[in-house]
């Protein structure tokens, strides 16, 4: 057969008839032409793709129907072509087999180029974004059904070389990162819908990542880091403060040769974030090489200036900054993210004043605090400080009127101690003594229970890496040199 | 800045003992920084220039800076003049000796005219000259000895220039070459260090290194004559860095009771009656003499530097003791006892000592008390768990997937050599 005749619609339905998923003759012939198809139209032709979308089954062939989908989508030009090539997507994203996936990633690869390609001339990522998502959480389920199937035992005195052979399999266990997670992630952020934040952190974001798999053709260190700044910023969408830090900072997990606009982009985040969560400068991990953390903080460095300025408590000189970098931020796509956070900010000024004083007028905690530099406490400074103490809801910060007066500007700040002992004397209570005792010895509890989980899993990983060939060519050459 | 306001202070009789560049040095240090003694100063400095130096750039200089102030003529050339001439003239002579001891391949010789050149270089101002003067010496000594004569000179330069590293650094290389050195040696070593100590900021380092002088050792090796380190000096620089750097109970062990500081004490008085009231909890007073020594202190080339700093560490501890014995006080009461200004300049020094976690109280601005605070050990320590472990928690996860990343990528590499 020639070879424009393999690159036919006719003859992949065909191939994928006679070769099904799971049999000999899928991996021998129809993954072959898959990766190296190329479609055989210059241009879109709904009737030839509707016919090739219909003689193929998406159920049983659902890579082929993909690829189709693909092509369909790379070709639409107007809108009604879009609209086929999403409505056959639509089709099949309730029918994706991981099996067949991982037998052609690219496939999967070039459905993302298309799809975003699409979204960027339609703008309709919310419709994408909804496929996407549907897609990943078919995947996410067979792969975590491929988890919980127990490894078969291997018999007693296996080599290790034969160990070896089949490590590379563990890689492919589990919940791996694709190009449809990371692009649903993408469309997700330009759609700009808090439902579909939701929906992308319950469905892609907090699946727990169990591999790296090789279902990401690109190296799978960009994969890893892209997925963790998109999910970062899906998390900022939700006020997940936290847990965007977390996943910023696995941005900077993986060792490479040099650092990435991703690291770059995810530490001006970082930054911001932390200032306004932890009140201090974001530390990258220890074991991040110097020479990389340099090129990310030249990259970022009124970034890095603010986050200075910050820590030297002045407000008034924080907003000016804020104000002077306005442009920058704009231009990185961080002044959202900024507006976010800003109401954050003031309570670790606030709070700093605290750790010496025991109470405060208004008046002097707005010199010392600076609130009224405060861009939200436009008017009346006190009510607006007042107010923001109360909204704060922090019970080591208090806010009190002394009697026979009304104004804001009488109230009286009163600091406590932080945390649950109370050692308010009257509220010292034998009730609430035992009450506070429980709740401490259960958090202690809790965090050595999670900390011998770590322990476990970090155990087996050294035994894995004990495994490994260059761990134990090492580990001979050490002997040798003893 | 103004004059020291010690009791019945002269300038003059203060620069006399000193000698030489010593002398010359502190003379222009008072004259830059103390505009109602800088004409005395600089007459000074410029009578011992003319007096024991060939230095003429720093004559032009001073004597320029004279005219300034006086708003009378410069000091005519005649002075510059002749010792020009003169240094020419034992610049001529010395290297002629140099020659000869070269051709005549004698060592003696050659190391006297290298000192004698050493010298001339020094009389003229040329310090830095005169020590790669000394590091060349060395090529023509005899014996061990030669050696730590020139490292000895070579560390007196430097601490005429008040290059404490330097100063270290000879002492080390003089130590090295002659395990055992003379009693004056060990004298002018433990002064050269207590002094290169206090001017590096190392306070501790250098009230250790008292215990090794008296004012006898000192006359007897001749320190005292030398008038580079009086024993006022040593005074000064043991009870500010005693005061810096020591507990209550170490000021009266180490300072207070040690009879060989008590004589270097009988020299500057000021720092007695200041160690005597630190120690007798008047803070009233201690403050008030310490106000007067730091006016000292300013003016000299030494303590110059660190005045602000020891003045500010010794304030703080003196802020420290006065709180130890309550649980709560008056701010107001506070600043009065401790002359502050105001209760408000107080409170600013006191949150800066809370949060520098000097002290452990809490200020109460409603009612202008200073309050004691001490954490509950377990509250801190609880807090500590949760922070360490969400630290750790967050390091594990990194590590986790990097070393996931790196399993992967080794089995991969592997994989693909196998097939290979």
């Amino acid at each position: 057969m020639s070879t424009d005749s393999a690159f036919s619609y006719e003859n992949l339905a065909a191939t994928a008839m006679a070769a099904p998923s799971g049999t000999a003759a899928f991996h021998s012939t129809l993954v072959p032409l898959l990766k190296s198809w190329r479609t055989p139209l210059h241009s879109f032709h709904a009737e030839t793709l509707d016919n090739a979308l219909k003689s193929v089954d998406a159920s049983t062939c659902s890579l082929v129907y993909l690829q189709i989908t693909a092509d369909a989508l790379k070709l639409a030009t107007t809108a009604e072509h879009i609209e086929l090539a999403l409505a056959a997507l639509a089709h099949v994203s309730t029918k994706m087999d991981l099996y067949q996936l991982e037998a052609c990633p690219r496939v999967m690869h070039q459905l993302v180029l298309a799809l975003n390609s699409i979204s960027m001339e339609t703008r309709e990522h919310e419709r994408i974004c909804q496929l996407l998502l549907t897609m990943v959480d078919q995947i996410n389920q067979q792969m975590v059904s491929m988890r919980s199937h127990s490894t078969k035992s291997k018999p007693k005195g296996k080599a290790v070389k034969t160990k070896l052979e089949t490590l590379g399999s563990e890689s492919n266990r589990g919940v791996r990162i694709t190009p449809l997670h990371i692009e649903c992630l993408k469309q997700c952020l330009l759609a700009r819908r808090r439902q579909l934040h939701l929906q992308a952190m319950q469905t892609v974001v907090q699946v727990r990542l169990d591999a790296f798999g090789s279902l990401t053709i690109e190296t799978r260190a960009r994969a890893f880091m892209e997925y963790h700044l998109y999910a970062g910023m899906v998390c900022m969408g939700l006020d997940e403060f936290e847990l965007a830090l977390q996943m910023w900072c696995l941005v900077f997990a993986l060792p490479a040769r040099h650092a990435s606009v991703i690291q770059v982009a995810a530490y001006k985040r970082l930054l911001l974030l932390n200032l306004a969560v932890n009140g201090k400068k974001a530390k990258l991990p220890s074991f991040f090489a110097g020479s990389h953390a340099r090129v990310l903080e030249s990259n970022a460095v009124g970034y890095v200036s603010l986050a200075d300025t910050f820590a030297n408590k002045s407000m008034a000189q924080t907003m000016a900054k804020l104000q002077e970098m306005q442009a920058v931020l704009e231009s990185d796509e961080n002044w959202g993210l900024v507006n976010r956070i800003l109401h954050l900010l003031p309570r670790h000024f606030i709070k700093r004043v605290g750790s010496a004083y025991s109470s405060i007028g208004m008046q002097k905690l707005i010199e010392i605090t600076g609130f009224s530099f405060y861009p939200l406490a436009a008017g009346d400074s006190f009510a607006e400080l007042a107010r923001y103490i109360r909204n704060m809801n922090d019970p080591s910060v208090v806010l009190e009127q002394p009697a026979g007066t009304t104004a804001a500007k009488d109230a009286i700040v009163r600091f406590t101690d932080d945390r649950a002992t109370i050692y308010i004397a009257e509220q010292r209570n034998v009730a609430n003594c035992i009450r506070n005792e429980q709740q401490w010895a259960m958090l202690v509890a809790n965090k050595a229970r999670e900390l011998e989980g770590l322990h476990q899993h970090l155990s087996k990983l050294d035994r894995h890496l004990a495994l490994t060939k260059e761990y134990i060519s090492s580990e001979k050459s050490q002997v040798n040199i003893a | 800045m103004s004059r020291p306001r010690l009791n019945e202070f002269s300038l003059s009789e203060y620069l006399e003992e000193y000698k030489g560049y010593a002398k010359i040095r502190r003379a222009i240090f008072i004259g830059e920084r103390c505009p109602e003694l800088s004409v005395e100063s600089y007459t000074i400095a410029l009578q011992e220039l003319e007096a024991h130096t060939l230095d003429t750039t720093t004559h032009t200089h001073v004597s320029k800076t004279l005219a300034q102030l006086t708003g009378q003529q410069a000091a005519s050339e005649d002075w510059s003049k002749q010792a020009n001439k003169e240094s020419k003239e034992l610049d001529a002579e010395i290297k002629a000796d140099l020659e000869r001891a070269k051709k005549q391949v004698s060592k003696r010789d050659s190391l006297k005219a290298q000192r004698d050149l050493v010298e001339l270089l020094q009389r003229r101002g040329l310090m830095d000259e005169s020590i790669r003067a000394l590091q060349d010496g060395r090529t023509f000594c005899l014996d061990v000895n030669d050696q730590a004569q020139l490292h000895m000179e070579a560390a007196r330069v430097s601490q005429l220039m008040c290059r404490w590293l330097q100063v270290a650094t000879f002492v080390q290389r003089t130590e090295s070459v002659v395990p055992k050195p003379s009693e004056s040696m060990v004298v002018e070593i433990a002064a050269m260090k207590v002094q290169a100590d206090f001017g590096d900021g190392k306070w501790s380092a250098a009230v250790a290194g008292l215990k090794q002088l008296s004012v006898e050792k000192m006359s007897a090796a001749g320190l005292v004559a030398k008038g580079v380190v009086l024993p006022r000096d040593i005074a000064l620089y043991g009870t500010l860095a005693g005061l810096a750097s020591l507990q209550r109970d170490q000021i009266k062990a180490s300072l207070l009771d040690d009879a060989l500081f008590g004589q270097f004490l009988d020299s500057m008085p000021e720092c007695l009656t200041l160690l005597q009231s630190y120690h007798g909890a008047k803070y009233t007073d201690a403050l008030t003499h310490l106000d007067k020594i730091m006016s000292l202190c300013r003016l000299d080339p030494v303590v110059g530097p660190h005045a602000s700093t020891l003045e500010q560490k010794i304030r703080d501890n003196i802020v420290v003791l006065y709180i130890q014995p309550f649980m709560s006080i008056r701010l107001s009461s506070m600043a009065e006892a401790l002359c502050f200004e105001s209760a408000e300049k107080l409170e600013a020094i006191l949150v800066r000592m809370i949060d520098s976690k000097l002290i452990q109280a809490r200020i109460d601005g409603t009612t202008g008390f200073l309050v004691k605070h001490a954490e509950e050990p377990r509250d801190t320590a609880l807090q500590n768990i949760e922070r360490m472990h969400k630290e750790f928690s967050l390091q594990a996860e990194l590590m986790t997937a990097r070393i996931r990343y790196l399993e992967e990528e080794s089995s991969r590499i592997g994989r693909v050599a196998m097939r290979r």
